[in-house]
């Protein structure tokens, strides 16, 4: 994967950002966190593919206590919420986050179509992402991260 | 009181809606939850639905179809319905309008944009049912 041209690292935090005060009243700020996630540590993923106007794949990967504390504060309970919606709860994120995105790059003069999330509770090699390719950012301490694959491509449509 | 469907695979997505739209005005409303189009229209049959949101991808029954089902029945037709997809496609929006969306929406939907919609919809203020 090509690294982001820097300017997209821009619109990328906006649709983070956007997307997570949105949906749960958190900023979260960008960090360098090179080396996340650590090898075998278990993260909850996103993967959302976009298949148009070009190929390309949004995914977001979050530790599970970051996952929990959004159900907490989307759904204002405490109590444990299990897996399905810790994945679930990634799966809405990342869908609207791909679309504050694209929304945000193509300046609604092309239409943009994405397919549904797939989600699971995995590490980063079952993932195959490259951990240096992945934009970081933290909520409470909690880091968390994105990796967007063909926006170079789809810029240009 | 209004009676508001809201009809999506993502729980999460369903108690965003619910957010959204108690944000956009309509706190007093009886929020009901449908996970596909077969379930939102068996609740929809049971009458005194005053709005319906759904999503478009869903597994079992899809938004497309469900809003095929609406418009083909003469007890539902008339149902105020938001479409809620994860395209910018107008193409695409403008099929769903044919199909009976009285608002397409494209996420991230915030409560302005549906305060506005609901605006529309319920010109007299959304808080009492006709």
């Amino acid at each position: 994967m090509s690294p982001l041209p820097a300017n997209l690292h821009q619109v990328i935090q906006m649709a983070v950002g956007g997307t997570l005060e949105n949906l749960a009243f958190v900023e979260p700020l960008p960090v360098d966190c090179a080396g996340q996630p650590a090898e075998g540590e278990q993260w909850i993923w996103a993967a959302i593919g976009i298949t148009a106007p070009a190929p390309g794949r949004f995914v977001l990967g979050m530790p599970k206590p970051l996952a929990q504390m959004l159900i907490s504060l989307l759904y204002g309970t405490d109590s444990p919420p299990g897996e399905s919606i810790e994945l679930d709860v990634a799966s809405e994120a990342a869908n609207v986050m791909a679309g504050r995105l694209l929304s945000a790059m193509l300046k609604g003069n092309v239409s943009f179509q994405l397919s549904t999330p797939d989600t699971k509770c995995a590490t980063i090699s079952d993932i195959k992402l490259n951990r240096d390719d992945g934009l970081f950012y933290q909520v409470d301490d909690i880091t968390f991260g994105v990796w967007a694959e063909g926006l170079d491509v789809i810029i240009q449509a | 009181m209004k009676r508001i469907l809201i009809a999506d695979d993502s729980a999460t997505a369903r108690m965003f809606l619910r957010k959204c739209l108690e944000i956009a005005g309509l706190r007093e409303a009886e929020f009901l939850e449908a996970e596909n189009g077969e379930k939102a229209l068996a609740i929809l049959r049971e009458g005194g639905t005053d709005l319906l949101l759904t999503d478009m991808v869903m597994p079992v029954m899809d938004g497309a179809e469900l809003l095929r089902r609406i418009s083909a029945s003469p007890k539902l037709s008339g149902l105020p319905i938001i479409a809620v997809t994860s395209t910018s496609n107008p193409a695409k929006a403008k099929e769903l309008v044919e199909l009976g969306a009285l608002e397409v929406m494209a996420k991230p939907i915030s409560p302005a944009l549906m305060a506005a919609a609901l605006r529309k919809i319920f010109p007299e203020g959304g808080k009492e049912t006709p």
